[in-house]
C-alpha cells in the first residue's frame, strides 16, 4: 500500500510529472492492485482536491484501470484540464505516454469509447486523435470530433494534415458549427499559408483533394446554411479556390439555390458567378430567370437592382424571351423599396409593347399593388387594372380588455397564486400582484380569526408573506417579522416600528441601496416598498380584514365608493386603516369625483374618513405632488430599484400617467437596455392622465428601441391610445423629429419601420398627421446630414397621403424637392409634393 | 387530377390482392411492423455500443435501423426515393414501393423535400451532434406526404404533395422511412422548376432485381420523447384555426425582418396588420405565438414559389401563455406546412396534449377498433368511422385523438381533416409511458391523494377543481398554468375522484 500512499499524495500535490513516472513502469498485477484504492478515493474524497488537481485522477487512471470501458468513462468524468504550468507538456500527452508504456491491446477500443463519449472537449479529441494514431484504427469520424478536429487544428499548415485525417477534411463541410474554423487566422486578404481553410485550399491545388469535390462541398455547405460566422468560413474558402468559369458552368443550379436562400455576402457570390457566366454566354435565360425569382424579394437592395439591371441586357440580347421575363419581373413590383418598384416598372413598361397581351394583363394586375403615381403609369402601358386591395386596416384594434379576476377565495388559492408569482418573477403583473396582497391579507385575517373552519395548517403566513416580498428583491424585507407572532386583534394600533430590533438597520440597508448614504429619518423608500413593508408586519402584529387600496380596475384606478365603503367597513368595526395603505388608496382615485363623497367621508368621523374628505378637497395635480417628495427618491425617479416591480407603477398612480412617465423617463431612454419598458408604455398607454411630453418622448424612445419585441410593444402602446382617442399623431411627430435631431439614442430608420405597422394597423390618420408634423424639423435646411431611413420615413408618407388625401403644406418639403440629382430623398419628396396636390 | 392516380373514393378500387388488407394488419391495434425489422432488433441491441453517451439520455430510448437498398438519388431524370420499413397494405415490404411516374413542378416539390429533411436534420435548440431520424412519407392514393420531426422535438414539417403534381401509378399504400440525405439533398437542389423529373417512391424491379442486400444501413436512437413528440403534434394541431393569410412578398418581409437578437429570445405574438403581419407583445385575440422564428428558415427558399402564407394557432387571450403554431405555404401543387413549438427549448413531448385524453381504458379500446378499420385514407371521414364501427360521435372523436397519440393519424390544417398513416417506428409510441401518468399513478397507490369537496391535497400541493377547469399550487402548474398539460398532482386527485 505503500504506492498507494504515494499516488495519493501525488494527486493531492497535482504533481502530474510525478504520477506518470510513478504508473510508468509497473506490472499489471501492481496497478490492479492501485484501481481498487484510487476509485475509491475519487469517489469519497474528490471534493477535497482543488479544482486544477482534479484531473490528476484522468491520468492516474490511464495508469491504473483494467478495461477500456472503465477508462473511458473515467476520462470523460475526470476531464483532461492542465493548470498552466511551465515547461509542463499538456496532460493529454502524459495521458498518452502512460497509455502507450503500459502496452495494453486496447487503444483502439478506447479510441472508439471515447469517441461516442465526446462532447466539445479539445484535449479529449487530441487524446483521442492519439490514440488513433497510435492503434493504427479507422479514424471514428463523428460529427463531434469532426468539430474539436477543426477547433484543434484551425491554425494548422497545410504540412501538418496528415492524410489519415482526410475524411474528417471531407466532413468539415457537414457538420453544423464547423465554418467557422475555416477562417482564415489573419484575415481574408492575407495568406500566410497556415490555416485550416488555406491549408484544405493548399492541398486541392496540389491534388491531395479532388478539387470538383471541394468546390461541390463548399457550395453545398452555404446552401445548408447556419450562423453567419460559419458561411463565412465556407465563402473564404470558395473564394481562395478561385473556382474557373467552366467550373462554375457546370454548376449554376447550385449557385441559384444559394442565392434563393443563403446570408447576403453568400447570395452576392452567388450572383457574382452567375454574372460571370452570363458574361461567358453560357447562362442561359430560364436558369437566369430562376435565378431572379428566387433574388426578387430579398431585401439587400443592390442585389435586385443588379439583377434587374442584367436584366435588361439579357432582353436587349434576347428579346424573344421577353414574356417569360417580365413575368418573372413582376414580382419587383410587391418589394417593399419603392425606388426597386419605379425600376422594375420602367423596365417593364418600356418592354411592355413588345409582350403578349396576355403578359400585359398579368402585369397590370401585379402592378395593383402598387402606390397610386406608379399605377397611374402602369395603367398607361399594361392597360387598367383591378382595384388596389387595401394595404391597411380599416379600423383600430380595440384595446384588450382585462376583466379583474374575482378575489382569491381560499388558502389553496392562494397558494397557487403565491407559486404563480415565484415562478413568473421576470416581471410582477400588478393586477395579479395586488390580488395576491388582498387575498394574502384578508385570508390571513380569516385564518387567525377562526381555528375552527378549512384551516390549512402547514400555510406558515409569515414565512410565506417574507418570501413573497423578499425573493424578489436583495432587499431582505422584514426577517424580524416571522420571530413571535402574536394573537392580535383588528383593534390593535399599528406599532410603532421604529423600535423594532432589526428596523433600523433594514430601514439603513434600504437607504443604502438607493444610493443614500448615510442613512436619515427622512429618507423614505417609495410608496410601494413602503406598502409591502407595511403588510408584512401589519399582518402579524395588527391583522386588518382587508386592504383599502386594492384596485377595482385593471389599470390600478379604485372606485370612490368602493373606497368609502371600506371605509365605512372599518369605522363599523372600528379598525384603523394602516398608513400607507391608505396613501396608495388615495393615489389610485380617479382625479373627477363625486362631489358629494367628501361630506359622505366626513361623516365616517374617523380619522381615515377625514383624511379622505381633505384629499378631495384638494387639487387633484398639488395633492399627488405634494406627496411625490417621499416618492421621487432615489435612482429610479423614487419608484423603488425592485426592476421586476417596475411595471407595478403606472397602477400606483393610474390616474396621473404624466407623473409616472417624467419619473420612469431616465429608465426609459436608455434604450439599449431598457428591457420591459414596452410593457410600461403599455400600461401608460392604458392608464388615465394627460399626454405630457415626457410621456411622448418615453413613447418615441420606445419607438426607437434596440429590441424588436420592445418595439413592438410601443407600436401596440400607441394603438391603444388612438383607439381611446388620445392619441395626438402631430404632438408626438414632433417630439420624434426634435429628439432625432438633437439625440443621438433616436434611431430614426427604427422608428419608420414601426409606423408603418402602425399606419398599417389602423391609426392611418395618425400616422400622417406624425409624420407630416416630424418632416419639418429632419428635412429643415439647418440639418446638415439627413438622418438614415429619412427616405423610408417621406415614402411612408407618401403611401398615406395616397390613402387619405390631405391637405396642406409641410415646411422645407418644396426646398427639398428642388434639390438637384435624384437621391431617394428627394425623389421621395417631389413624390409627396405630387401626392400633396393630388396629381396622381 | 392525372388520369391514372386513384383518387381517394377509388381507394379500394386499387387493385390490392384479395384480403390483403385484413391479413397484413395485426390484431394489436394496427400498429404493424415488417418482419425484418421487427426481427432485427435483439441483434441490433445486443451489438449496439456499450458505452452510453455521458450527457444525460432517457432511459425510455430504443434502437431504430433503416435498411435501404441504396442511397436515394436522381439518376437519369428519375428521383428514386429509397424505402425502409414501416407499412404496406399490399404486401409486408422491408423496401416497400409507393409510386413510379412523373411529378409536375419538379422544382417546387424538390425544394419542398430539402425542407422537410433540413427539418428532420436539426437540433434548433442545443445543437447536439449525433444521429438524426429520416422523414416518413405515406402514400395515400391520390398524394403523398412527407413528413419530418426535428432532432429537437420542437419542429413538424410536412410536405404534402397533391395529385396536381403526379401523374404516374400508385403501386401500394402505406407508410415509411424514406432516405434523403446530404447527397440527395445537394442533388435537389440542382433541380430547376422546367425539369421533367420522374419520381420512384421505392425502389423500382431494376434495383430489386439486381441488388441483393442492404446497401444503406443506419442504426438511430429514437428517444421515447421524440417518438411521443412526434405523435403529439396532431393531437396539438387539431385545435388551431386559420388566424391570417399574407401575400408572398409581404410573408418574405416580415420574416426576413426578424432580427438575430430577436431569433433568440423568448416568444412573441404576431398579429395581422393590414396584408401584413407585425410583432406584437401581447396575445391579442387572433394572435399566433410565434418562438424561435429562425426555426421557419426552411420556408424562405419557397416563398417565391408560393401563392400565400397561411398562418395557424390556437384561440388566445391576453393572458395566454405561449402556444404552438402552423405556417402553411400554398404552393403549386403542393403544401408545405411547419409546426413550431411554444418555446424553442420546448418539445411537443412534454406538452401534455395527451394528459386529456388517456382518462380511460375505453379510448385506447376505441382507438384500436378504429384502426383496424382505416386503410391509408387521404380523409379520415368521421361520420363514417362512427357509422362502421357503431360508436358515438363524442367517442369516435376521442378515439381518433387516441390514435393519433399512437401516431397513427395525422392531422391536415389545410383540409381540416385527420388523415390515416402508421408511424414507422415500433413500440415506442406507447401512449401509457407518460411519466406524469406514472408518477401520478404512484402518488394514488401510495395514499398521498386526499380529497375534500372541490378540493384536494397532494403532499403538501393544493388542487382545486373549479368550473374552468383544475389548478394545483405546484411549481408546473405556477409555470404553465395548464398551458403544457397536467401535473402528476392534478393526475393523481382525477384518478381517485373521477374525471369532472
Amino acid at each position: 500500500m505503500a504506492e498507494w500512499e504515494q499516488l495519493r499524495s501525488l494527486l493531492e500535490a497535482g504533481d502530474f510529472r510525478g504520477i506518470a513516472s510513478l504508473l510508468r513502469d509497473l506490472t499489471e498485477a501492481e496497478r490492479k492492485a492501485l484501481a481498487g484504492p484510487l476509485t475509491e478515493f475519487a469517489r469519497k474524497e474528490q471534493g477535497s482536491l482543488p479544482f486544477n488537481h482534479l484531473s490528476g485522477l484522468s491520468l492516474a487512471g490511464a495508469g491504473v484501470l483494467p478495461s477500456p470501458s472503465a477508462l473511458a468513462r473515467w476520462i470523460v468524468r475526470h476531464r483532461l484540464y492542465t493548470a498552466y504550468i511551465p515547461g509542463l507538456p499538456p496532460l493529454f500527452e502524459l495521458t498518452l505516454d502512460l497509455l502507450r508504456a503500459r502496452g495494453v491491446p486496447w487503444l483502439g477500443d478506447l479510441a472508439r469509447r471515447l469517441t461516442v463519449r465526446l462532447r466539445d472537449d479539445t484535449a479529449l479529441v487530441q487524446l483521442i486523435l492519439g490514440l488513433v494514431a497510435i492503434s493504427g484504427i479507422d479514424l471514428p469520424v463523428t460529427d463531434a470530433l469532426v468539430e474539436g478536429w477543426a477547433e484543434v487544428n484551425s491554425h494548422i499548415a497545410p504540412a501538418a494534415l496528415r492524410p489519415e485525417w482526410d475524411p474528417l477534411v471531407l466532413r468539415t463541410f457537414e457538420v453544423d458549427n464547423v465554418g467557422r474554423f475555416l477562417h482564415f487566422p489573419n484575415g481574408t486578404g492575407v495568406r500566410d499559408g497556415t490555416g485550416l481553410g488555406l491549408s484544405i485550399v493548399a492541398l486541392t491545388t496540389e491534388g491531395r483533394f479532388d478539387r470538383d469535390e471541394v468546390i461541390d462541398r463548399c457550395l453545398a455547405a452555404m446552401q445548408r446554411g447556419g450562423r453567419p460566422s460559419d458561411v463565412r468560413g465556407y465563402l473564404n474558402l470558395y473564394n481562395a479556390l478561385e473556382p474557373q468559369l467552366p467550373e462554375v458552368v457546370a454548376r449554376l443550379r447550385d449557385y441559384v439555390a444559394v442565392l434563393a436562400a443563403a446570408h447576403s455576402t453568400v447570395a452576392g457570390m452567388a450572383q457574382r458567378e452567375l454574372f460571370r457566366a452570363d458574361d461567358a454566354g453560357q447562362l442561359e435565360i430560364g436558369m437566369f430567370l430562376d435565378a431572379s425569382r428566387a433574388a426578387f424579394l430579398r431585401s439587400e437592395k443592390k442585389l435586385v437592382q443588379a439583377l434587374m439591371d442584367r436584366l435588361r441586357v439579357v432582353l436587349a440580347r434576347q428579346p424573344g424571351a421577353v414574356d417569360d421575363a417580365l413575368r418573372t419581373l413582376a414580382a419587383v413590383f410587391d418589394h417593399q423599396a419603392t425606388d426597386l418598384q419605379k425600376r422594375a416598372l420602367d423596365l417593364a413598361v418600356a418592354h411592355a409593347p413588345a409582350a403578349s397581351a396576355e403578359t400585359r394583363n398579368e402585369l397590370a394586375s401585379a402592378a395593383a399593388g402598387l402606390p397610386a403615381d406608379f399605377r397611374a403609369l402602369a395603367g398607361k402601358a399594361f392597360g387598367a387594372a383591378a382595384c388596389p386591395t387595401l394595404a391597411v386596416a380599416a379600423a383600430l384594434p380595440a384595446p384588450p380588455t382585462r376583466e379583474l379576476p374575482p378575489p382569491i377565495a381560499s388558502p389553496a388559492e392562494l397558494a397557487e397564486e403565491i407559486a404563480a408569482h415565484h415562478a413568473n418573477a421576470a416581471f410582477v403583473d400588478p393586477v395579479r400582484f395586488e390580488r395576491l396582497l388582498a387575498g394574502l391579507v384578508a385570508l390571513s385575517y380569516q385564518d387567525r380569526l377562526s381555528r375552527t373552519g378549512p384551516v390549512v395548517d402547514d400555510i406558515n403566513w409569515d414565512s410565506w408573506l417574507m418570501h413573497t416580498l423578499s425573493e424578489h428583491t436583495e432587499l431582505r424585507f422584514a426577517n424580524f417579522v416571522a420571530g413571535t407572532p402574536r394573537r392580535a386583534t383588528v383593534k390593535a394600533r399599528y406599532p410603532d416600528i421604529e423600535t423594532f430590533a432589526g428596523e433600523r438597520g433594514w430601514q439603513q440597508k434600504l437607504s443604502q441601496s438607493y444610493g443614500l448614504k448615510p442613512y436619515s429619518a427622512s429618507d423614505r423608500p417609495g410608496i410601494l416598498m413602503l406598502r409591502l413593508h407595511e403588510i408584512s408586519i401589519g399582518l402579524v402584529h395588527a391583522p386588518r380584514p382587508l386592504l383599502l387600496a386594492t384596485p377595482t380596475s385593471s389599470t390600478g384606478l379604485l372606485d370612490p365608493d368602493v373606497l368609502l365603503d371600506r371605509l365605512t367597513n372599518a369605522a363599523t368595526e372600528e379598525w384603523e386603516p394602516w398608513r400607507h395603505d391608505l396613501i396608495q388608496a388615495l393615489l389610485r382615485l380617479p382625479t373627477d369625483c363625486d362631489p358629494s363623497l367628501a361630506s359622505r367621508a366626513r361623516r365616517l368621523g374617523t380619522a381615515a374618513g377625514d383624511r379622505l374628505a381633505q384629499w378631495l378637497a384638494e387639487d387633484p395635480d398639488d395633492r399627488v405632488t405634494a406627496l411625490l417628495p417621499t416618492l421621487c427618491r432615489g435612482r429610479s425617479g423614487g419608484f423603488g430599484i425592485a426592476r421586476e416591480f417596475r411595471t407595478c407603477w403606472p397602477a400606483v398612480l393610474p390616474a396621473h400617467r404624466d407623473m409616472v412617465a417624467k419619473h420612469l423617463l431616465p429608465e426609459l431612454t436608455y434604450t439599449e437596455e431598457a428591457r420591459g419598458g414596452g410593457r410600461l408604455l403599455i400600461a401608460l398607454a392604458e392608464a388615465d392622465g394627460p399626454v405630457t411630453e415626457e410621456m411622448l418622448d418615453a413613447l418615441a424612445y420606445g419607438l426607437s428601441a434596440r429590441h424588436q419585441d420592445e418595439r413592438a410593444a410601443a407600436v401596440d402602446a400607441l394603438l391603444v391610445l388612438a383607439a381611446r382617442s388620445q392619441l395626438d399623431g402631430a404632438a408626438l411627430g414632433r417630439r420624434i423629429g426634435h429628439l432625432t435631431a438633437t439625440s443621438r439614442q433616436m434611431t430614426l430608420a427604427r422608428v419608420g419601420q414601426c409606423l408603418q405597422d402602425l399606419a398599417r394597423s389602423g391609426a392611418a390618420a395618425q400616422t400622417w398627421d406624425l409624420v407630416a408634423a416630424a418632416l419639418p424639423r429632419l428635412i429643415s435646411p439647418s440639418v446638415e446630414r439627413p438622418p438614415h431611413g429619412l427616405a423610408d420615413l417621406i415614402g411612408l408618407g407618401v403611401e398615406l397621403a395616397e390613402l387619405l388625401h390631405p391637405t396642406g403644406d409641410i415646411p422645407h418639403l418644396a426646398d427639398l424637392a428642388a434639390r438637384r440629382g435624384s437621391s431617394r430623398t428627394v425623389t421621395e419628396a417631389r413624390r409627396l409634393i405630387a401626392g400633396l396636390q393630388g396629381v396622381p | 387530377m392525372s388520369g391514372q392516380v386513384p383518387v381517394a373514393g377509388d381507394l379500394h378500387g386499387l387493385e390490392l390482392s384479395g384480403g390483403m388488407v385484413a391479413q397484413t394488419r395485426p390484431g394489436d391495434g394496427g400498429r404493424f411492423l415488417p418482419g425484418e425489422v421487427a426481427a432485427a432488433r435483439p441483434a441490433d441491441l445486443a451489438g449496439a455500443p456499450v458505452a452510453q453517451p455521458t450527457h444525460r439520455v432517457s432511459v425510455n430510448s430504443s434502437k431504430h435501423s433503416y435498411r435501404y437498398l441504396r442511397p436515394s438519388d436522381i439518376r437519369d431524370g428519375v428521383l428514386g426515393l429509397q424505402t425502409s420499413g414501416g407499412t404496406a397494405l399490399r404486401r409486408p415490404a422491408a423496401n416497400p414501393l409507393f409510386f413510379t411516374g412523373f411529378i409536375r413542378h419538379a422544382g417546387v416539390v424538390a425544394a419542398g423535400l430539402c425542407s422537410v429533411a433540413k427539418v428532420a436534420a436539426t437540433r434548433y435548440f442545443r445543437p447536439v451532434p449525433g444521429g438524426l431520424r429520416d422523414p416518413v412519407v405515406t402514400c395515400s392514393g391520390d398524394r403523398l406526404r412527407f413528413e419530418s420531426f426535428s432532432g429537437c422535438g420542437g419542429v413538424y414539417s410536412r410536405l404534402d404533395v397533391l395529385s396536381d403534381a403526379l401523374d404516374g401509378e400508385v403501386h401500394d399504400l402505406g407508410t415509411t422511412n424514406v432516405d434523403v440525405g446530404e447527397p440527395l439533398r445537394r442533388m435537389l437542389a440542382r433541380v430547376g422548376g422546367r425539369d421533367p423529373l420522374r419520381l420512384t417512391v421505392g425502389p423500382d424491379e431494376l434495383i430489386v432485381s439486381t441488388l441483393d442486400g442492404v446497401a444503406v444501413e443506419t442504426k438511430v436512437d429514437l428517444p421515447q420523447r421524440w417518438l411521443k413528440g412526434f405523435a403529439e403534434v396532431q393531437v396539438i394541431t387539431a385545435g388551431f384555426e386559420p388566424r391570417a393569410e399574407v401575400p408572398v412578398a409581404e410573408a418574405t418581409r416580415f420574416l426576413r425582418s426578424l432580427s438575430s437578437a430577436q431569433r433568440a429570445r423568448g416568444a412573441s405574438w404576431v398579429v395581422p396588420s393590414g396584408r401584413s403581419l407585425r410583432l406584437s407583445s401581447r396575445a391579442v385575440p387572433g394572435a399566433v405565438c410565434l418562438a424561435g422564428p429562425q426555426r421557419l428558415d426552411g420556408l424562405l427558399p419557397l416563398l417565391p414559389h408560393a401563392k400565400a402564407l397561411r398562418v395557424y394557432g390556437p384561440a388566445v387571450t391576453p393572458t395566454s401563455m405561449p402556444c404552438a403554431s402552423a405556417w402553411e405555404l400554398q404552393l403549386a401543387g403542393t403544401r408545405l406546412v411547419v409546426v413550431l413549438s411554444p418555446e424553442l427549448n420546448r418539445g411537443f413531448s412534454g406538452e401534455g396534449a395527451v394528459l386529456d385524453f388517456i382518462a380511460g381504458d375505453q379510448v385506447a379500446r376505441d382507438a384500436e377498433l378504429l384502426g383496424a378499420l382505416l386503410a391509408f385514407e387521404p380523409r379520415v371521414e368521421l361520420d363514417l368511422l362512427g357509422e362502421r364501427s357503431g360508436l358515438s360521435p363524442d367517442r369516435v372523436r376521442s378515439a381518433v385523438v387516441g390514435l393519433g397519440l399512437s401516431g397513427q393519424v395525422g392531422y391536415d390544417l389545410a383540409e381540416a381533416a385527420y388523415f390515416h398513416r402508421v408511424l414507422p417506428y415500433d413500440g415506442g409510441l406507447a401512449e401509457q409511458c407518460n411519466p406524469r401518468l406514472r408518477d401520478a399513478r404512484a402518488l394514488v397507490r401510495a395514499g398521498a391523494v386526499t380529497v375534500d369537496g372541490d378540493c384536494a391535497r397532494v403532499r403538501g400541493h393544493h388542487i382545486r377543481f373549479t368550473a374552468n377547469g383544475p389548478s394545483c399550487s405546484c411549481r408546473w402548474w405556477a409555470e404553465y398554468r395548464g398551458s403544457r398539460g397536467k401535473c402528476k398532482h392534478v393526475l393523481a386527485a382525477e384518478l381517485v375522484v373521477g374525471v369532472r
